[in-house]
């Protein structure tokens, strides 16, 4: 077995960016992918359902998986979808065992399988392993709560200066560049709608943003900076510590 | 570390440990001295348990009383990232990799907390299969509902944000429920990424889904299912179970501590 279980290079690289997987050398890396397969849905097609034996988890390589429940009125209540590079499931079958949601893709996705049995005996077998796994969880965790201090921290439009300032190369002064994605990119990047997208555009006008199209100006990046930094919504629980 | 724990367990203290989902139903011979080696202390409101990346000594589980995890921001501020009650696990983000904590935790209210000491815990982890395979469990379900915190504040509004915090503390009583908030309005505000006056428009937005606060600290609840199908979802989807750390069935009361902080 080569390790690659089918997958391109590129795809093998989606999956060591994955949260499980994170902190795994090359080696471990290969001999874990060989466990799975790569599965392609052309169409539309439920992965598992609720309540389901947890014995498999997934990596999403390319196209997206949607995690929804059916309420008790029986609405589809949409939880999460799963984008490249993410995985799902594994909560569940390192956990009680049974799939706690329904999951399905819409148009073509590229997903890796792997089985929870041979995952568990690896797990059980190499403590090295299992910690390695928890590694790379405990780094995406750090990452995510990042993630949400941004959200809970930034209004939309301090959300949207950080993603401009993200692509300017200068740190000072005046800058322009090319808006390397749609608007509707943009607005899903910085978790907005596209109507507040074109508010918050409108705001950062003040600080001396333009937007024509896909040109952007800034300018003054040391000012957006600083905007973006302002104040929101900070909190101390009970003041400062003692 | 501000944090030093005193008193070994007692035996309900010790059952109590032993029913969180990290360790519910584990049989193996490296539990029971790990137990034994487990520290309590009551502290006040306000006691910051660890720092931002301060090295880690272990994993804390709440007996009473409540902790916000914070989280450092631009210009020396902190963002409450989760309240958390009784029966919550916290500080396993220092376990591994860095082993530095990602977050700071205070006291909220005034609080019980054990700590489980990191060598033994790593010891067992490396022992116990099962205990790998839980941390494995407990570290995805931590990362699910964190993206699931991410969704909530992508997509709802601020009142359907509200309303879902509100859902989450709330005790039921009959088709109503009541919740006691324990920390400021303003720190509510900050935990749900809002100003506090967006908070308070918020709030007056619930009033129309007869949700009603007759003092500062208390909201009542009249209809809990029609605010879940105001936050279009229903109750058990807000938190994805995270499968390993189910509350104990009972023992900890939820009205733990006295004295709202600050």
């Amino acid at each position: 077995m080569d390790g690659t279980a089918g997958l391109t290079p590129a795809e093998r690289l989606l999956v060591r960016q994955s949260p499980l997987f994170f902190a795994l050398d090359a080696e471990d890396l290969a001999s874990l992918i060989a466990l799975g397969r790569p599965i392609d849905c052309a169409g539309p097609t439920l992965l598992f359902s609720q309540g389901d034996q947890a014995d498999r988890f997934y990596v999403v390589l390319a196209g997206r998986v949607r995690l929804f429940i059916v309420t008790a009125q029986g609405r589809e209540s949409v939880i999460e979808f799963v984008e490249p590079g993410l995985s799902f499931a594994e909560a569940a079958m390192f956990g009680t065992g049974r799939m706690p949601v329904n999951a399905d893709v819409v148009a073509h996705t590229r997903l890796l399988q792997i089985p929870a049995a041979p995952m568990r005996a690896r797990i059980a077998a190499e403590p090295r392993l299992a910690r390695l796994m928890m590694d790379s969880l405990v780094r995406w965790q750090r990452r995510l709560i990042g993630r949400v201090a941004e959200f809970k921290v930034r209004s939309p439009s301090q959300r949207l200066a950080a993603a401009l300032l993200a692509l300017t190369v200068v740190s000072k002064g005046p800058a322009s560049m090319h808006l390397p994605m749609s608007k509707t990119e943009l607005a899903a990047h910085v978790g907005v709608t596209p109507e507040s997208l074109s508010r918050a555009i409108a705001r950062l006008r003040r600080v001396g943003v333009a937007v024509r199209g896909a040109e952007i100006s800034i300018a003054d990046v040391g000012a957006l900076s600083r905007y973006c930094d302002g104040a929101a919504g900070t909190a101390d629980p009970a003041g400062p510590p003692p | 570390m501000a944090f030093v724990g005193r008193a070994p367990l007692d035996e309900t203290e010790k059952a109590l440990i032993g029913k969180i989902g990290l360790l519910a139903s584990v049989q193996c011979a490296y539990l029971p001295p790990l137990l034994a080696q487990c520290r309590v202390a009551g502290v006040p409101a306000g006691t910051l348990l660890y720092d931002q990346d301060a090295v880690a000594e272990g994993v804390f589980v709440v007996l009473a009383g409540q902790v916000g995890l914070l989280l450092g921001v631009d210009g020396g501020r902190r963002c409450l990232i989760e309240i958390l009650g009784p029966g919550r696990l916290f500080g396993e983000g220092g376990l591994f990799d860095t082993g530095r904590y990602p977050s700071a935790a205070q006291a909220i209210t005034a609080a019980r907390i054990a700590i489980i000491p990191l060598a033994p815990l790593l010891a067992a982890i490396g022992e116990c299969a099962t205990l790998r395979q839980r941390m494995l469990a407990y570290l995805s379900g931590r990362l699910r509902l964190l993206v699931g915190q991410i969704a909530q504040l992508k997509l709802m509004s601020a009142a359907q944000r509200l309303a879902a915090f509100l859902l989450s503390q709330a005790e039921p009583d009959r088709q109503g429920g009541l919740v006691h908030l324990q920390c400021e309005r303003r720190v509510i505000a900050g935990m749900l990424g809002m100003t506090p006056e967006s908070l308070s428009r918020a709030f007056r937005h619930l009033h129309g889904l007869q949700v009603s606060s007759p003092d500062r600290n208390t909201v009542v609840i009249a209809d809990l299912s029609r605010l879940r199908r105001y936050v279009a979802t229903d109750p058990e989807i807000l938190e994805i179970p995270p499968a390993a750390e189910p509350l104990p069935a009972s023992g900890f009361g939820r009205k733990c501590a006295t004295g709202a902080a600050g």
